[in-house]
């Protein structure tokens, strides 16, 4: 790979993530929000909760919540 | 006897620093390998060893270090020795006495050399391991195609799959694979292996699901509301390899591991509150 063609695949890359990041966290506040009690109900039990995405199942810690809003 | 001295000055001069260099790139990256011709390899080798050696030829010579051990005369004295047996019976004495100082100043350059080699495999595999946030602090493109050239011969599979090139922060690969028998599957990337010469030969995921296709579109039909998430079925077991060969298209996506501490935006840190401070109240 020439190092043009690694600088194009970086750059692409770059934006895979941004666009992958932007849905997902979408996708897990619309979970939230539609289904608050039942991911309460995770979070009492378990101290985590699993959240369905397109991206596959994403387990949120209460201590990962706790550290986004802080 | 001049021929085996010769290749062996090729050698520790122009081979070992290649290997050396070669090695340090092989810790942080899959480099592809390609089939050369020894012509190939040896001008690579001479192109790659030019830089370091003429510095360390300048380092020996400007610290004296060079001219106290023996001088150009010794070096004549060696070479005509070795390709005359005539000059060699009658300088015998000569030859011994120059060949010690031909020892010591092969000895003078070759120890800057391996040195200068070594910091330039350190400085690259450092560059290499912290290329993101270097990459991020140039602005313009030429800078960082300049700073692209710095990377091993990497295969891109590599490049793909490995999180060594990544923004700082823990990252998940996820991988959607469509197989040539139509088969979609769905997991994070545990694994990849890689042929010699740098092409894919099987991943391996992590939490895989399959999705239900047929089901899905008969689904479908009866139901235009029909969401896509109830046809995803777990796989149990944790190490599901796809050859590649089976593989009919592949999309990826780079997920941070904590999706939601990264920067979260007003409306998020509102949600997220709002769901803790009912956890705090226990309702």
């Amino acid at each position: 790979m020439s190092s043009s063609e690694l600088e194009y695949v970086l750059s692409l890359r770059d934006a895979n993530i941004g666009t992958s990041q932007k849905r997902l966290r979408a996708e897990i506040i619309d979970f939230i929000q539609r289904h608050e009690d039942a991911v309460l109900d995770q979070l009492r039990t378990h101290e985590a909760a699993v959240i369905p995405t397109s991206f596959g199942d994403i387990t949120l810690h209460l201590a990962d919540l706790r550290e986004a809003v802080a | 006897m001049l021929a085996l001295l010769v290749s062996f000055l090729i050698a520790v001069y122009l081979l070992g620093p290649d290997l050396i260099s070669r090695w340090a790139a092989d810790l942080v990256v899959f480099r592809k390998t390609r089939i050369q011709s020894h012509a190939e390899e040896v001008s690579r080798a001479v192109i790659g060893a030019a830089i370091p050696l003429v510095l360390a030829f300048l380092w020996a010579r400007w610290s004296g270090a060079l001219a106290r051990v023996g001088s150009r005369a010794d070096l004549e004295t060696v070479f005509s020795a070795l390709q005359s047996d005539n000059y060699f019976q009658s300088h015998h004495e000569q030859f011994f006495q120059s060949l010690h100082a031909f020892f010591w100043m092969n000895f003078c350059i070759l120890w800057r050399l391996y040195l200068l080699v070594v910091i330039f495999s350190l400085v690259r595999i450092v560059i290499v391991l912290n290329y993101n946030s270097i990459w991020r602090r140039l602005r313009k493109r030429w800078m960082r195609t300049l700073l692209a050239t710095i990377v091993p011969r990497i295969s891109e599979w590599d490049l793909l799959f490995s999180d060594m090139l990544l923004p700082e922060g823990s990252f998940r690969i996820m991988a959607d694979v469509l197989t040539k028998s139509g088969g979609l599957y769905q997991g994070a990337v545990q694994d990849r292996m890689l042929n010699p010469d740098g092409t894919l030969l099987s991943i391996t995921l992590a939490n895989p699901r399959r999705f239900e296709r047929a089901e899905f579109r008969k689904a479908k039909e009866e139901d235009l509301a029909t969401e896509t998430e109830e046809f995803w079925f777990n796989i149990p077991g944790n190490l599901f390899i796809v050859m590649a060969s089976d593989i009919a298209n592949l999309n990826l996506r780079y997920i941070r591991r904590k999706p939601l501490s990264f920067e979260p935006s007003e409306e998020e840190r509102e949600v997220l509150t709002r769901l803790l401070d009912r956890l705090k109240e226990g309702k």
